[in-house]
């Protein structure tokens, strides 16, 4: 699973929106099984909830918010 | 004829100008070199032979306190726009003549419309210098951010409209945060291409660390804006790598600033309203982009679920058709079995019906009932007249009864 952080940087809008788009097409084109769909849209929402706090707080700590995601 | 002194001849000339140039007159000039000193404004004009660098007149003049402080007060603090080095004018000029001092050309008036029509040139010239050299677009080519947050403010702490731009920024009523950094530059005056200049170059220090450049004032008159279009300025702005956004306040005026900007809107207002909407749109874009997620694993589990739904049914049809179709043999089995029972019982009947006849064909009474007759010795059938000796007697079977008789 793609992770919501980068490696020891913050990660920008744009890649937030990337991976968004990236999950977009997966579904689109049913690149992914059903049994991943529970797992894709929970990455979605912590994708967007990352980009609605980082909106808020600039100077946010990115591994507080999301927690560790391994791969 | 006896020579005169200095003073004499000064005195003559002095005299000849004096009656020549009994009022102020209109002079048309280039201004070559302009120095302000003790309130008081000294100008070199010249003049250039046509399409030549050639200077063809040069004259001192000055504009004393006094008419400096009724000039300024007829074009506010735009006066240094004016009296700039290079620039073409029209001067009110009375011809004074002093005995020590020379020629000297003291100004009373200036043609501040005039001097707007040459800057308006030199205004087009730069436009077009941007444009040889592509940096009209340059800056528009960077792609802005999908978020502005990290902000290289251009202005000036007493600018007007600069507190009301952090204000509106940091009272959003999404409660976006920003990060603002100020990079102090005059807005007016005749520092304002010098100090923007600096400001850009401080921008530059740390790389990336912005994720655009805005350049705020409140407004001001048209020629206050000329500070906007100087080329060298105008050259930093286009060339800085982060997208430029101009609010530099002027409703019906674009300064030179604002053609090289990325974005150009007319007040520092505009600038922040941009910013929080730019924001905001990003914010509703990513919640589309989940709603689309969304909607189509929802119209997935459904596909899924229908197959599922589907399957089943399929499943329950062919086993009740198989159930039907074996109940429909058992149902056929009683009949079948009747069926080929009684085909046995006809065929046997038959067979037996054969049986009788070919019975009936060979019974001896039948045999003698069509004339045929049985001969018999002592109860025994005699089949060959060998058999027989004289004197024996036999009987022969008839139809209806037997005849004895003896064999001679």
């Amino acid at each position: 699973m793609a992770k919501v952080k980068e490696t020891g940087k913050e990660m920008t809008y744009e890649a937030a929106k990337t991976a968004l788009d990236k999950i977009i097409k997966e579904i689109q084109q049913e690149a992914i099984s059903i049994d991943q769909l529970a797992e894709k849209i929970k990455q979605a929402q912590e994708l967007i909830k990352y980009c609605q706090a980082k909106l808020r707080n600039i100077e946010l700590e990115v591994n507080a918010l999301i927690g560790e995601e391994e791969e | 004829m006896t020579p005169l002194s200095l003073f004499e001849i000064n005195e003559y000339i002095r005299q000849v100008i004096a009656l020549n140039f009994t009022e102020p007159i209109w002079i048309r000039a280039e201004l070559n070199q302009v120095s302000f000193s003790r309130g008081h404004c000294y100008l070199e004009l010249i003049e250039k032979k046509e399409n030549s660098d050639e200077i063809i007149a040069q004259a001192n003049a000055a504009i004393w306190f006094r008419n400096l402080k009724f000039i300024e007060h007829k074009t506010g603090p735009n006066l240094h726009h004016i009296l700039q080095k290079g620039l073409q004018v029209l001067l009110k000029a009375r011809i004074d003549y002093n005995e020590r001092y020379g020629l000297k050309f003291s100004i009373e008036d200036i043609d501040t419309s005039f001097t707007v029509g040459q800057l308006e040139i030199k205004r087009r010239e730069i436009i077009a210098h941007l444009e040889k050299e592509g940096l009209i677009e340059k800056n528009k080519a960077i792609p802005m951010p999908v978020v502005l947050q990290r902000l290289a403010i251009i202005s000036s702490e007493r600018a007007a409209g600069m507190q009301d731009f952090i204000n509106q920024l940091q009272e959003n009523a999404y409660d976006f945060a920003f990060r603002c950094e100020l990079f102090s530059a005059a807005m007016q005056g005749k520092n304002v291409e010098r100090e923007i200049i600096k400001a850009c170059q401080d921008i530059l220090k740390e790389k990336g660390k912005y994720d655009a450049v805005i350049i705020i004032r409140g407004g001001g008159s048209k020629l206050d804006l000329a500070a906007f279009d100087s080329l060298k300025m105008c050259t930093q702005l286009a060339k800085m790598p982060y997208p430029v956004i101009t609010g530099i306040g002027h409703d019906i005026d674009h300064s030179i600033a604002d053609l090289v900007a990325h974005t150009s809107l007319k007040t520092p207002t505009a600038v922040a309203n941009y910013i929080i909407d730019h924001n905001l749109n990003f914010e509703s874009s990513v919640f589309e982009k989940l709603r689309t997620i969304e909607s189509f694993a929802r119209d997935i589990i459904k596909r899924h679920n229908k197959e599922i739904q589907m399957i089943g049914s399929r499943i329950r049809y062919q086993a009740l058709n198989a159930i039907q179709s074996k109940q429909y043999r058992l149902l056929q089995i009683p009949k079948e079995i009747k069926y080929v029972t009684e085909s046995i019982f006809k065929r046997h009947r038959i067979d037996l019906k054969n049986a009788n006849q070919v019975t009936v064909l060979l019974d001896p009474l039948q045999l003698l009932k069509r004339g045929y007759s049985m001969t018999t010795r002592q109860g025994k059938l005699i089949t060959s007249v060998q058999e027989l000796s004289k004197g024996e007697l036999i009987e022969t079977h008839l139809t209806d009864g037997v005849a004895k008789s003896i064999v001679q």
